[in-house]
């Protein structure tokens, strides 16, 4: 940039072209108004009272009682005390500054554009998260703006040593990123390896923290998440403090924590709220849940199919009684119903909340009443599948549920077609893939493997969660000289 | 931070080299145990597993040797020389190979005997082949996870179905230990140590261990947590089943996992669900072997294309899968490869570069000690639905003009689905044929549903047919080599068994359930036991015990035991009354309570029995004595002065009945009704080896002295 306005001015326009939502505006400012100025922002972040109320107006105003001389200095020392305003020395910057939502500022004489703070873009502010939800603990969530969200985490975490790493994802988006973390707890090379993976590719926009998490994958084919999503600043907090780094993208609620593992997604917020017995017995019905989500229909196949000798006979017989009249196969009979539970919740999340909630009325009872009246179903079948729902939706983070939603049907072909074998089977592949996974090179079955790296410490807040003064150290993420969390005092 | 190192832990590796040891140890080794070496079978599988202890030490000393993250086969060259080095490659990859193609034989064959008869063994092979390269293709540290993970998980139900098993246990049939004759114990010896001599996988290891010191340590550890288990199951499985039982079948543990009843009978049987403990144990030594035969096909072209080496060994594990499947020759021969050159060479190669100092050169010492060796060993799917399916509750045997009616009772399906309808409905069919099997294949063709034997709960068999030894011999093979009904299946004899099946009207549960709550609630005696479809496999196999069936009769619509069939070691001895039933149980141990009516018909309660049996021989005479004593509740008030001659007239009384049943079942039917037989081996270790097979040698210098005491209480 130069000192003249004019060239500054003319670069400017010649980058900017026309666009019909870009606001240029020349004033004049100084106490003889002999100083030309001009003023960029895109329409809306700029404040319609911005000559009154806003920071830019104080500003404009308190300059314009200033002489020429101090004008500048005032500029370029800061003088006027604006927290927020930053300088650039090329125009692609000062662009970049004002398409984040903020007033663009160019003064002639003064080689530098400024960047000052106004309204911004719109923008939900912070409110209660839908996902995610706890009995007990903060009902704060994630906002669509990355500032608020970063903030969220500073309001928990009040300490020098939460640092903000902040990169610009998308050659047309330009979205803001911000990397998260405790600047002694977390292992360096960890935030350079995320680094290097969110700039892993040239991508046009970023719309999602979805789109990075996707982008980022060390294996793209596994149904398994390999970061962990919240919506929730407290979930992120905890994280941070356990040695985890947490990504956002600006215009997402949602944030990415890394790295993860199987009991990371069991885990809730409320579990270290909740005294450890509660605690404690929610984990094992999560972790429970997890395996029947994933395994009940199957088994469910295997056993009427393949395997009747499991079952005691009255329970078999009323199962045999049950299938009578019932036109399909067992398989296309927990296919038909399945495939209708999987309707009924994507047509549940899609429509409204009231109706959304109404659906899942009309499906599940009146539907599911009808079919088994119908003799489409049997009454058996019913509850398999209700069943196996009532479990995916124990799961606490959706990402996660829905790879165990996925799998199911390949459980379902499996037992249908094999049965205990496919069983069987099918369970030493999901094993062998989960012990292959990782998440940023940490071992996505922890602990239930590798606990003796941490000398079983990560063991006591696995599937039973001691009492919180037993669990004394970090897990594994965090670095091994700063592993200790808690002392009693004295 | 986490690195993908490809490095295990010391737990890893014990649990790595556990799974690979326990899989197929615990499907084959008892039966093959007790067939060459008998009731020594146990001595054996302790003397080889302290040789595959020892074994392992000595390795110990190999590893020390090796280099740090040297692979074997890299140390083997060292020391000597590439042509050896090449030499001892091929060997472990025939060896691996042999051990892996019999592993997927053996994972095929209980697949499609245990849970899926009608699938095709290929495809089951060549499933669990694809899986196995996908988890090697993923290198050491994942496969490492998965049997870390699964540890405890297949452990914990495993040690709580033995548990619940080893209540079921007789002592009896584990004696007498190291008798002469029982086969051949060396042979034993070398079965149990080529199990324990899989602990040679952990020479493979030293470039994937985490602190390579600890190796051995973890290797020492799962040799001997492997020899703890196999120990318990084997000592399980012969005192459940007996030896002659046990040696019969083909995989006694999973045949014994049929048999546990889980307390609560949430679960009717588990056999299914505990196959999953071979699933994966078996698939572990699978994919071990498959890891090593591939490792050391890759080291002979420099380490390289380790992707081709895993397919290559795939498909020729599969291909020696497949040949063990069509011809049993073909893996008998393997199998004595496997024993007889495999194990004796895979011992000896590790322990020449042990010892390779006091022989001075290796190569020479190889080259001699290979010669040596070589000298000495070249002498040497279809799915059904449920609703189409028969679920019979009930099955009755009868022979009828020299053919055999088969009699069913089915439970009434709409019957089920009606909440107002009667629960007992039930319906019922017979069918006539020249045998058994040809009448229930002939009913299976004819009927339009499959005919699901897993939910009878009793089988009734003429009496007729219990005595004619071909039909029942006939009968216990298919129920035993088709596992065509549970072995838990209770057991009843009948003049007639179809009408007895067809009594089933007059109740109002089905006749199944019926007679095994019967048997269940008795107010008369209470029995520790009841006898069952698997008892009399075994006692025909064992040729020891003696059992008794209930023989059912119809009094007044309803079926009621009016006697007992005796089986003495097989042989059917016909039937004899409730009260010598009784007496005998007694002398047995086998009664809980008692309730007696004196001769003037005086009521008591005899409760706390305990019984005792010792032996006595002199040169001519076995003498059993029998001491009972028990605790008698008085059901009439008594003048206290009364209690001791009261407490006389019961023990003499008992004293005149125990003695006079004794003698007339040793006389007529030649019965020794205190079942001392199988328990000599227990005491009298020579008496038992001289009347094996003698039964009646035994029976003729047999005599009873016994000894009754009756506490009187209130």
């Amino acid at each position: 940039m130069t000192k003249s306005l004019a060239e500054n001015k003319k670069e400017l326009l010649s980058v900017l072209g026309d666009s019909a939502d870009i606001k240029k505006i020349p004033i004049q400012i100084g106490i003889g108004r002999d100083i030309e100025c001009f003023i960029t922002y895109v329409e809306i972040t700029g404040g319609s009272l911005m000559f009154s109320k806003s920071v830019f107006g104080r500003l404009v105003k308190q300059l314009n009682e200033m002489t020429k001389e101090e004008v500048y200095e005032s500029l370029s020392k800061n003088v006027l005390g604006i927290t927020d305003i930053t300088y650039f020395d090329t125009i692609e910057d000062a662009l970049g500054g004002m398409f984040a939502g903020d007033v663009l500022i160019l003064v002639d004489g003064f080689e530098k554009a400024m960047k000052i703070p106004d309204k911004g873009y719109p923008g939900m502010g912070v409110q209660e998260p839908q996902s995610e939800k706890v009995i007990r603990g903060s009902n704060e969530g994630f906002a669509d703006s990355i500032k608020i969200n970063t903030a969220l985490i500073r309001k928990r975490l009040r300490t020098p040593k939460l640092k903000v790493r902040e990169v610009r994802l998308g050659t047309r988006s330009n979205t803001n990123v911000d990397i998260v973390y405790m600047e002694d707890l977390v292992y360096p090379k960890l935030i350079g390896e995320v680094e290097k993976r969110l700039n892993r590719y040239d991508i046009d926009g970023v719309m999602d923290s979805g789109i990075i998490e996707q982008l980022s994958e060390e294996k793209w084919y596994s149904p398994f998440p390999q970061f962990q999503t919240t919506q929730r600043p407290d979930r992120a907090a905890m994280a941070i403090l356990e040695g985890r780094i947490v990504v956002f993208s600006d215009n997402s609620p949602v944030g990415l924590i890394v790295p993860t593992d199987y009991n990371s997604f069991i885990q809730t917020s409320d579990d270290y709220y909740n005294r450890w017995e509660i605690a404690s017995f929610g984990r094992i019905l999560r972790f429970l849940a997890s395996f029947f989500a994933l395994t009940f229909p199957g088994i469910y196949l295997a056993v009427t199919n393949f395997h009747t000798q499991i079952l005691p006979t009255p329970l078999l017989l009323s199962f045999a009684a049950a299938r009578q009249g019932v036109p399909f196969p067992a398989m296309v009979e927990v296919l038909l119903m399945e495939i209708a539970f999987e309707l009924l919740r994507e047509a549940g999340v899609r429509l409204p909340g009231a109706m959304g909630n109404t659906i899942g009325i009309v499906g599940g009872l009146i539907i599911g009443q009808a079919a088994v009246e119908a003799n489409i179903v049997s009454p058996i079948v019913v509850i398999v599948v209700a069943f196996t729902a009532l479990c995916s939706f124990a799961i606490p983070n959706e990402e996660f549920a829905s790879a165990f939603r996925i799998l199911k049907f390949g459980f379902i072909f499996l037992c249908s077609w094999l049965g205990f074998y496919g069983f069987l089977f099918g369970l030493l592949l999901v094993l062998i893939h989960l012990s292959h996974l990782k998440s940023f090179g940490i071992p996505y079955l922890m602990p239930f493997v590798g606990a003796d790296l941490t000398g079983y410490e990560d063991q006591r807040d696995f599937v039973i969660r001691q009492p919180l003064f037993k669990i004394t150290r970090r897990p594994v993420y965090a670095r091994r000289n700063q592993r200790v969390r808690l002392k009693r005092k004295g | 931070m986490f690195s993908k190192n490809n490095k295990i832990s010391k737990r890893q590796i014990f649990r790595l080299l556990s799974y690979d040891v326990l899989g197929v140890g615990t499907l084959l080794l008892p039966s093959a145990l007790g067939k060459v070496s008998g009731k020594n079978g146990m001595a054996a599988l302790l003397v080889g597993l302290l040789a595959g202890l020892v074994f392992a030490v000595l390795l110990g000393g190999v590893i020390e040797s090796m280099r740090e993250g040297e692979t074997y086969p890299a140390f083997l060259k060292r020391n000597f020389g590439t042509f050896f080095g090449i030499l001892f490659g091929v060997f472990y990859i025939l060896y691996y190979l042999v051990l892996g193609g019999v592993s997927t034989y053996v994972f095929g064959h209980l697949i499609v005997s245990e849970l899926l008869k009608e699938k095709s063994f290929y495809w089951i092979c060549a499933g669990v082949l694809l899986l196995a390269c996908y988890g090697i293709s993923q290198g050491i540290e994942g496969r490492a996870r998965v049997y870390e993970i699964l540890f405890w998980f297949l452990m914990v139900p495993l040690f709580l179905m033995l548990f619940l098993a080893a209540r079921d246990v007789r002592m009896e049939r584990l004696f007498p230990l190291f008798a002469s004759g029982e086969g051949n114990f060396y042979t034993g010896c070398l079965y149990s140590f080529s199990l324990f001599s899989l602990c040679g996988f952990m020479l493979f290891l030293v470039p994937f261990a985490k602190e390579k010191e600890k190796i051995v340590s973890a290797s020492l550890l799962a040799v001997l947590f492997c020899g703890g288990v196999m120990f318990v199951i084997y000592a399980i499985l012969q005192g459940i089943f007996g030896l002659g039982s046990m040696i019969s079948q083909e995989y006694p543990a999973v045949t014994l996992m049929s048999m546990v009843q889980i307390p609560g009978g949430f679960l009717e049987r588990q056999d299914a669900i505990m196959v999953g403990i071979w699933f994966f144990t078996v698939f572990a030594l699978i994919s071990s072997s498959m890891f090593y035969a591939s490792e050391n096909i890759a080291n002979l072209y420099g380490g390289k294309k380790r992707g081709v080496s895993i397919l290559i060994g795939a498909v020729l594990l599969f291909g020696i899968a497949v040949g063990c499947y069509r011809s049993k020759e073909f893996m008998e021969k393997l199998l004595w490869l496997f024993l007889y050159w495999g194990t004796p060479v895979i011992v000896t190669i590790p322990l020449l570069t042990y010892f390779r100092e006091f022989f001075g050169k290796a190569k020479k010492t190889a080259a001699a000690v290979f010669t040596v060796v070589l000298c000495i060993f070249l002498e040497g799917c279809s799915t059904t639905e449920l609703e189409n399916r028969k679920f019979p509750l009930a099955m009755g045997v009868d022979l009828e003009e020299e053919s055999c009616r088969v009699s069913y009772k089915f439970q009434d399906l709409s019957s089920v689905a009606d909440e107002n309808a009667d629960a007992g409905s039930s319906t019922d069919f017979y069918i006539k044929d020249k045998d058994f099997y040809t009448a229930i294949s002939q009913y299976a063709n004819d009927s339009n549903k499959e005919m699901d034997y897993n939910h009878m709960k009793v089988l009734i068999l003429s009496e007729d047919f219990i005595e004619n030894e071909e039909s029942l011999e006939v009968f216990l093979q298919i129920c035993e080599k088709r596992a065509l009904i549970a072995r838990s299946t209770l057991l009843f004899a009948a003049e007639d068994a179809g009408k007895i099946l067809s009594l089933d009207k007059n109740l109002d549960t089905p006749i199944g359930t019926y007679l095994e709550e019967m048997i269940e609630s008795r107010e008369d005696y209470k029995l520790k036991d009841t006898v069952t479809l698997g008892d009399l496999i075994n006692d025909k196999a064992n040729e020891e015990q003696l059992l008794y069936i209930p023989v059912l009769k119809e009094k007044g619509g309803l079926p009621v035991i009016r006697g007992y069939y005796a089986m003495a070691g097989g042989v059917p001895k016909g039937e004899i009354g409730l009260n010598e039933a009784m007496l005998s149980y007694l002398t047995q141990g086998k009664i809980e309570k008692l309730y007696f009516s004196m001769e003037d018909q005086t009521p008591v309660t005899v409760k706390r029995i305990s019984a005792k049996r010792t032996y006595r021989r002199d040169s001519h005479t076995c003498f059993v004595e029998i001491g009972i004593e028990a605790s008698v509740e008085e059901d009439f008030v008594q003048e206290e002065s009364a209690n001791p001659v009261l407490s006389r007239r019961i023990e003499e009384e008992f004293y005149t009945q125990l003695r006079e049943t004794g003698e007339s079942l040793l006389d007529a039917p030649k019965l020794d009704f205190t079942n001392s037989f199988s328990r000599l081996g227990l005491s009298d270790k020579e008496a038992y080896q001289k009347y094996k097979g003698d039964m009646e040698g035994f029976l003729k210098g047999l005599g009873y002295a016994y000894e009754v005491k009756v506490n009187l209480v209130n």
